[in-house]
């Protein structure tokens, strides 16, 4: 039995949390996709959700993006994948996302389409 | 008296330019679409033509192509009437005109003034 | 994606050296997959097949040139490629023979345990660093290229939208003027008595309405203008004109309107023609809406048009000396939509549109237009046109406008 991927998408905008769901959703990935409104909350459903691709913003109320990859990785590296998603491309915070144990780095555009990207360039 | 055909696809704009050049003593032969027009041209050769410039199916370009194809027709004068704005003269009483077609038309703009159109009418006549 | 572990390549034909770095590797704090091999060329070989993360190399090896591998291993990879060169190191100047030919770091042999471990986890180290520079760099391009694809998009799309809105203008205009076309000459009949008598009272209000329907008129008209000359999709006709002709058969034509309010229209122009190579409708456009608006602003005196000629332009002055305009008011003046009167007299044709249009016709020939003006005592627009008319004609026309 083919078991259905698994995404946790973090991110403190609503907005932004249906249309990510959506462009997964749509995208054909078998997928099942979980939120969570901050990083906190994350973290606590990571354990329960592995394996799973876990969507973080890098900016939200409380620990951000990197701080929450952080956290995850240091759960389980293997199982538990992350993507750091922002709205704005910039090189060091790429870095900081590299230093921060991250999979994917990619950028918000209004289609999704580098999200979905940079997911399938990881499968 | 002097004849002059008018082309407009709308019923009411034809009404009322006959109306208005009828009390200025010129007889006026009506159509209300490019082929009728030509059509009573060839057949009546009017003095002056007004013609609206868009109409369904036949464009006023068209139609002067169509009108100068005949020797009858070829020599009457054209006045276009437009809606799409056409230039003026200062206090709008004298239209520069309009290409059309490579040839150049004096135009009436819509909506127009009734002296507008009267004098541009009786410029254009022959004599 | 798995977490690789990093490779480590040794170049070692002594086994028991071979060996005692294999213990030494397998208890690196990061966990390694370690190939090892007793030939240079081999070396060589699998570095530029397989892809490894660092190079152990012996410097003494019996059959091999030490240094002709390290130049081998320099050509096969990048420069910031690590390689570990071990030896014992009893000619000093081979230390320095081999950091020069590119060796990342040498290590003495007999082996300190310690030292190499430290060696070592430098090299990954700094291999890995590497490679995370490389991997932000990548996805921030990535980032980069995906937001350039999203800004073309969406250019397009307001393009696109651009076009639809003139579409959309052009098509409303016309679907407007006709049935304005009708109302107008509807009332125009009744006022004129051709459908029958009218009495005084109902006469007034239909030439009010009359008056409001071209008012409505204009307003379509200069939405149109603005829409198109501000999309740059008007074209200047240029032809070859005498503009002291222009000028006083414009003021003519304003003369009865000018007289009706009591104002003396006059001009101050060169005895002989002044040419220049300008579009002539919108010139006299430009001329229409100032002395309009020259008439709409000035209750008694007097309107001026002025023309100098300078060599390669010529400068014309529309000067009233109506209420005038505030200082506050002046640099807003050519923005759409601006209104300063809040008086509209009767029949008053305006939009506030004809200043900017103006302003858009002038840019258009080259030229420039400004306003100076003081509260009380009247405003004068001055603007500049090139004159262009010896050199590149466009046709070569003496034409008198006059048709």
């Amino acid at each position: 039995m083919k078991n259905k991927s698994r995404f946790l998408i973090v991110d403190d905008d609503d907005g932004d949390l249906t249309l990510m769901r959506n462009a997964i959703e749509t995208a054909g990935f078998d997928a099942d996709v979980y939120v969570a409104k901050n990083g906190e909350q994350g973290v606590e459903m990571v354990d329960d959700l592995k394996p799973v691709t876990v969507i973080v913003d890098t900016n939200m109320p409380g620990i951000n993006g990197f701080e929450t990859c952080s956290l995850m990785k240091s759960r389980d590296k293997v199982n538990i994948q992350v993507i750091i998603c922002t709205g704005v491309v910039d090189a060091v915070d790429a870095g900081k996302a590299r230093a921060s144990g991250a999979d994917g780095y990619c950028v918000k555009t209004s289609n999704y389409e580098a999200l979905i990207n940079e997911i399938k360039s990881m499968f | 008296m002097k004849r002059i055909l008018i082309i407009d696809d709308d019923p009411d704009i034809v009404e009322l330019v006959k109306t208005r050049l009828q009390q200025n003593s010129y007889h006026v032969i009506c159509a209300a679409n490019g082929k009728e027009g030509l059509k009573k041209a060839r057949k009546e050769t009017p003095d002056l033509i007004l013609m609206d410039i868009m109409m369904p199916r036949m464009t006023g370009g068209d139609a002067v192509k169509m009108l100068q194809d005949y020797d009858t027709t070829k020599n009457i004068p054209v006045i276009f009437l437009t809606a799409v704005a056409s230039p003026k003269s200062p206090t709008g009483e004298e239209n520069q005109g309009i290409n059309v077609g490579g040839e150049h038309f004096p135009a009436l703009g819509k909506p127009f003034d009734s002296e507008d159109l009267l004098s541009v009418v009786r410029r254009h006549l022959p004599s | 994606m798995k977490i690789k572990q990093p490779r480590i390549l040794v170049i070692e034909d002594n086994k028991c050296d071979r060996d005692l770095l294999l213990h030494i590797l397998n208890s690196l704090e990061t966990e390694c997959v370690v190939e090892c091999v007793n030939s240079g060329r081999i070396g060589v070989e699998h570095l530029r097949k397989e892809s490894f993360d660092l190079v152990i190399l012996d410097l003494s090896m019996q059959k091999f040139d030490g240094f002709q591998v390290l130049k081998d291993i320099r050509d096969a990879k990048d420069k910031a490629f690590p390689v570990l060169l071990v030896s014992s190191f009893t000619n000093k100047e081979d230390k320095v023979q081999g950091l020069e030919l590119g060796a990342t770091d040498c290590i003495n042999k007999p082996y300190i345990i310690e030292e190499v471990r430290a060696r070592v986890q430098i090299q990954l180290k700094l291999r890995q660093i590497l490679k995370d520079v490389q991997w932000a760099s990548e996805k921030t391009n990535a980032g980069i290229k995906m937001l350039y694809k999203e800004l073309d998009k969406k250019n397009k799309q307001l393009q696109e939208f651009d076009r639809l809105k003139d579409e959309f203008l052009g098509n409303v205009s016309h679907e407007l003027r006709t049935p304005l076309t009708i109302i107008r000459e509807s009332i125009s009949q009744i006022v004129d008595g051709l459908i029958g008598d009218v009495p005084e009272k109902q006469k007034q209000y239909l030439s009010r309405a009359l008056a409001n329907i071209d008012r409505l008129k204009n307003i379509i008209d200069n939405l149109l203008d603005i829409s198109k000359i501000e999309k740059g999709r008007v074209e200047l006709y240029k032809e070859k004109v005498d503009l002291v002709a222009l000028i006083k058969d414009i003021c003519a034509d304003f003369q009865t309107k000018a007289a009706a309010q009591n104002l003396e229209l006059r001009y101050e122009l060169p005895e002989d023609e002044v040419y220049v190579l300008i579009d002539m409708e919108k010139t006299i456009q430009v001329f229409t809406n100032l002395i309009g608006n020259a008439l709409k602003f000035t209750k008694k005196g007097n309107i001026t048009i002025s023309l100098k000629e300078w060599e390669d332009f010529v400068q014309c002055e529309v000067a009233d000396t109506g209420m005038g305009i505030a200082a506050e008011h002046l640099p807003q003046l050519f923005n759409k939509f601006k209104q300063f009167s809040r008086t509209h007299s009767p029949g008053e044709k305006g939009t506030g549109l004809g200043l900017t249009i103006a302003k858009s016709i002038v840019e258009l020939h080259g030229g420039n237009i400004h306003v100076e003006s003081r509260e009380g005592k009247g405003t004068t627009f001055i603007f500049t046109l090139p004159k262009y008319c010896q050199r590149r004609l466009v046709h070569e026309e003496n034409i008198d406008y006059r048709r």
